[in-house]
């Protein structure tokens, strides 16, 4: 695992971290070790945090807070009662909304605090109500009966607040998918300190053609297969969203993707891992992953070659391994051409994840084999980040490597292990970058407003990448 | 200052020098004292059991002249003589033999002559009524009166079959002295000459030891052919009788090497020693390549000093290969290593086998393989006999591939290299040891037996 800053992979940053600097990231690399944390059918999952919601949320309000500039907000009761109909309309600036995620509701809840402007309410014939086109032609009409107006101050503040549901919907070019809020499924309600003048239906209504009028977007990501390279294995041909509870207790948003559609909706409840306090984190599930390090190995000059293979012997996730075995093969016998003993060990190098030092070597006998060499073989390749920007690569880096065997057969086959482990593995691996990775991240994905800056890396098992929003220059 | 001679100082010289016989293919050290228990016992039997030999001799002077005619002086003697004590010397053949005069009279008389009379065919007997005899006078046994010789140790046939050579002290050959005797009118000389011609007219002579050269149901190598003779007294003082023994080699030019050839000071007096060379190629290699087993052995020699040891063959070969790569261009590294081993002389555990791979590149000794062959005693008298007691191999293997390999070697070592070496047979190193080496009534009582490199046999004696 390693975060870094800009640069080649392996330089050394200030703001390094590892699990043993902190205690709840070495947790959570645990128990993304201990079970699969993207759900089955779903390559990758982007995670967002409450405050990169909200920062989201609050930039797409920007620009429509200002409501007492001849666009008030405006509430008709649905019902008449003794042929009128109660209005309400409020003149004021909003404020920045709190913004937070609601497990329970799959829902962004949105509050805003009203220490300002003027509230009135008024009554209008239940027959201009009817011919009115919408809620404003009501109250433009000139029909209503207003009361006079009451100025809404810090001591007697109002407070519009609500839930506006989470969804996903295809972008607007039909390209790709939009995750975001759905502004006219969602409720505000105004409460406030005059609890008599606001106990009008009125005010207990969509307020989605407003938002919808004051140009509001509920857009907080798109996805769309937008890189040059062509699709990889993350390039996303289904998305969906959900909100769900972090190891760490904190809400999440979560935009899960896969390279192929028709994936099942992913069971909800469970607590997913999210690297508090990054702003986002993307967690890619071990097949992908080690199908893209496999990729990326064999582009080596190297003999050997790797292939992502699933599950084995009681694991949980994918790992790599050479394509083809290497075979040992011992014959004992005698000058004289008499064979006593033939031995054949058929052996794989496997390469999976670790919780602390990245890529992680190790070995793999094949159970039909005579002879079980002792081999004691450790590599390791940290994970790293290269490049800045929208050229951040994640990909391996150097490790160490050692080949240990006292045996008869062992130090036959020692140096030769030694040699390509030292050799062409080790050049080769070190070289492995996961384009795909920040193809989807930095070019499919668009968080409006903003760009993604890789902080942190690690690969207990699936590939995770965690950091920053930052602001779109 | 002088180590003890002891068995473990023998067999661990012996162990270090390696080839200690410098060259003779078997060697006899026989301590002095046993020698002289043999002749001792030869000595009462020409006594028929007196502890005395008795020795008189008549004989006449030279004629003289005088106004009453020619005459001549006799002489006549009679000593009774103690037990002989044999006193051999480093480095030469000759061995002091004195005989004390424990009583013994002398009597003179004069005998007329005439002319052409020759003192050797006077005819004289003792007592002759032709002599006119002085008186008779006794001995002087307070002045340690004794006759002494130097006998020079040599080697005659026919004494038991015509094949069978024995070393003698023949007092027909020894050249006498008499000491604090004197008689009236004879020279030391002539008194010596005439005990020498008693002694050679009585045929007495003692056998040391004796070779038979015949190879009855022996083999070449363990037929003696020649023998020279070597005594040495070492720094402890022993002083010791060496048969040098040539069979089918060549005389050697120098003598063995060893400091102390008999261990004393653990109670032993005798020890027969085998050249290398015959112990591991007509007796080891020859034995158990006899036994049908599908390895061999060969007797190997890097040089005379470091003597023989045995080499098996076929060697035991591991061969194969590594392969990695991808399907259209794999790389595949081969091997193949020997694993040889040796038969070698040990100071106390008889015939050790050694193997271990032939280092090559990173494999160094992963495969080792030992195992003792202690050589042992048992029967009596002419029935002692030699052999091995194979021990259970000591293999070691590391690694993965341990399991199988150790059990195929065991299998291996128990069933084709342990059967054969407790098979082997040492009835020519025997035939050797109690048939064509002879001593005077006695045979080797053997005690030990071990291998380090040449065979020694070491023990004592016991009447035959």
């Amino acid at each position: 695992m390693c975060v870094e800053g800009r640069g080649a992979i392996g330089a050394d940053v200030e703001d390094a971290m590892s699990p043993q600097d902190s205690p709840d990231l070495a947790a959570l690399l645990a128990a993304m070790r201990a079970r699969p944390s993207v759900p089955d059918g779903w390559d990758a999952v982007l995670s967002l945090s409450q405050s990169a919601v909200q920062s989201v949320v609050r930039r797409n309000l920007a620009g429509a807070l200002q409501t007492n500039k001849g666009r008030s907000l405006l509430w008709v009761a649905p019902a008449q009662a003794n042929g009128q109909h109660d209005v309400v309309a409020l003149n004021t600036d909003l404020s920045p909304p709190s913004v937070s995620l609601s497990v329970a509701d799959q829902a962004v809840h949105v509050s805003f605090r009203i220490d300002g402007g003027t509230q009135q309410v008024g009554k209008a014939p239940a027959a201009l109500v009817s011919r009115a086109a919408d809620t404003r032609a009501v109250a433009e009409s000139g029909g209503v009966s207003w009361s006079e107006p009451v100025a809404i101050t810090q001591q007697r503040p109002l407070q519009l607040a609500g839930s506006l549901p989470v969804g996903v919907a295809a972008a607007a070019d039909q390209r790709g998918f939009s995750i975001g809020l759905s502004p006219a499924d969602g409720r505000l309600t105004l409460s406030g300190h005059d609890a008599a003048g606001l106990s009008s239906p009125a005010v207990s209504q969509s307020l989605g053609n407003w938002l919808a009028a004051q140009k509001v977007s509920g857009v907080i990501g798109s996805v769309a297969p937008r890189s040059a390279g062509g699709a990889t294995v993350l390039t996303p041909a289904s998305v969906t969203a959900r909100v769900a509870p972090s190891l760490g207790g904190q809400p999440v948003l979560q935009i899960l993707t896969g390279a192929s559609p028709g994936a099942p909706a992913p069971a909800a409840g469970a607590p997913v891992p999210h690297p508090d306090p990054h702003d986002f984190s993307l967690i890619v599930n071990s097949k992908a992953t080690m199908t893209l390090i496999a990729n990326g190995y064999n582009l080596g000059m190297g003999d050997i070659k790797l292939v992502s293979v699933p599950p084995q012997d009681g694991e949980l996730h994918w790992f790599a391994q050479t394509r083809e075995p290497m075979v040992f093969e011992g014959v004992f016998g005698n000058q004289d051409g008499k064979i006593y003993v033939t031995d054949r060990s058929t052996l794989f190098m496997r390469f999976g994840g670790s919780t602390d030092q990245g890529l992680k070597l190790f070995t793999f006998i094949d159970p039909n084999s005579t002879v079980r060499l002792q081999l004691e073989l450790a590599a390791h390749y940290p994970t790293g980040v290269s490049g800045a920007g929208t050229d951040q690569v994640v990909g391996l880096r150097e490790g160490a490597q050692s080949v240990t065997g006292n045996g008869f057969y062992e130090a036959i086959v020692q140096p030769q292990l030694q040699k390509f482990l030292t050799g062409d593995i080790k050049s080769d691996m070190s070289k492995v970058r996961l384009p795909a990775v920040s193809d989807l991240l930095l070019r499919d994905l668009n968080v409006p407003g903003y760009g993604l800056q890789f902080d942190l890396t690690a690969l207990p098992a699936e590939l995770l990448v965690a950091g920053r929003l930052v602001p779109n220059a | 200052m002088a180590s003890a001679p002891t068995l473990s100082y023998l067999l661990g010289q012996m162990a270090q020098d390696k080839e200690v016989l410098n060259g003779w293919d078997a060697v006899l050290n026989v301590l002095e004292s046993s020698l002289n228990a043999f002749f001792r016992t030869q000595f009462q039997s020409m006594t028929r059991g007196a502890p005395q030999m008795t020795i008189a001799q008549v004989f006449c002077g030279p004629r003289l002249t005088s106004p009453h005619g020619d005459y001549c002086v006799v002489t006549q003697f009679s000593f009774a003589l103690a037990a002989p004590s044999f006193v051999f010397t480093g480095g030469s053949n000759t061995v002091t033999v004195t005989q004390a005069i424990v009583s013994g009279t002398t009597r003179s008389g004069s005998m007329p002559v005439g002319q052409g009379f020759q003192p050797a065919s006077c005819g004289c007997t003792p007592d002759d009524s032709r002599v006119t005899w002085g008186p008779v006078q006794t001995i002087n046994v307070g002045n340690h009166p004794a006759i002494s010789a130097q006998v020079q140790l040599t080697s005659v046939t026919g004494l038991i079959n015509a094949t069978t050579h024995t070393v003698v002290l023949d007092f027909a050959n020894g050249a006498f002295t008499v000491n604090n005797v004197t008689l009236q009118g004879v020279s030391s000389q002539d008194l010596s000459n005439q005990i020498k011609s008693w002694f050679a007219t009585h045929g007495v002579k003692y056998q040391v030891a004796s070779l038979d050269f015949s190879a009855g149901h022996s083999i070449p190598s363990l037929t003696p052919t020649q023998f020279q003779l070597n005594v040495l007294k070492t720094n402890s003082g022993n002083v010791v009788v060496q048969i040098l023994i040539t069979t089918n080699g060549r005389p050697a030019g120098g003598i063995p090497i060893v400091l102390e050839p008999i261990p004393t000071a653990s109670g032993y007096t005798c020890t027969l020693m085998i050249s290398s060379r015959i112990v591991f190629t007509d007796v080891l290699c020859n034995g158990f390549n006899g036994s049908g087993k599908p390895f061999r052995l060969y007797p190997q020699s890097p040089s005379l000093a470091q003597g023989y040891s045995a080499f098996i063959s076929p060697q035991m070969h591991f061969s194969g290969s590594f392969s990695y790569g991808n399907c259209c261009d794999r790389t595949t590294v081969t091997y193949s290593l020997y694993l040889g081993g040796t038969y070698s002389g040990t100071a106390t555990n008889g015939f050790h086998l050694y193997q271990s791979i032939t280092p090559s590149g990173n494999v160094g000794n992963t495969i080792t393989v030992s195992a003792d062959n202690p050589v042992s005693l048992s029967g009596a008298g002419p029935s002692q006999s030699i052999r091995i007691n194979p021990q259970p191999p000591s293999i070691n293997v590391t690694g993965g591939a341990s399991g199988t390999i150790n059990n195929e070697l065991q299998s291996i070592l128990n069933n084709d290299f342990k059967g054969a070496m407790a098979g082997l047979s040492f009835g020519s190193v025997t035939y050797f040891a109690l048939r064509n080496v002879l001593f005077p009534g006695n045979m080797i009582k053997m005690g030990v037996v071990q291998v380090p490199t040449d065979l020694v046999i070491v023990g004592t004696f016991e009447p035959s």
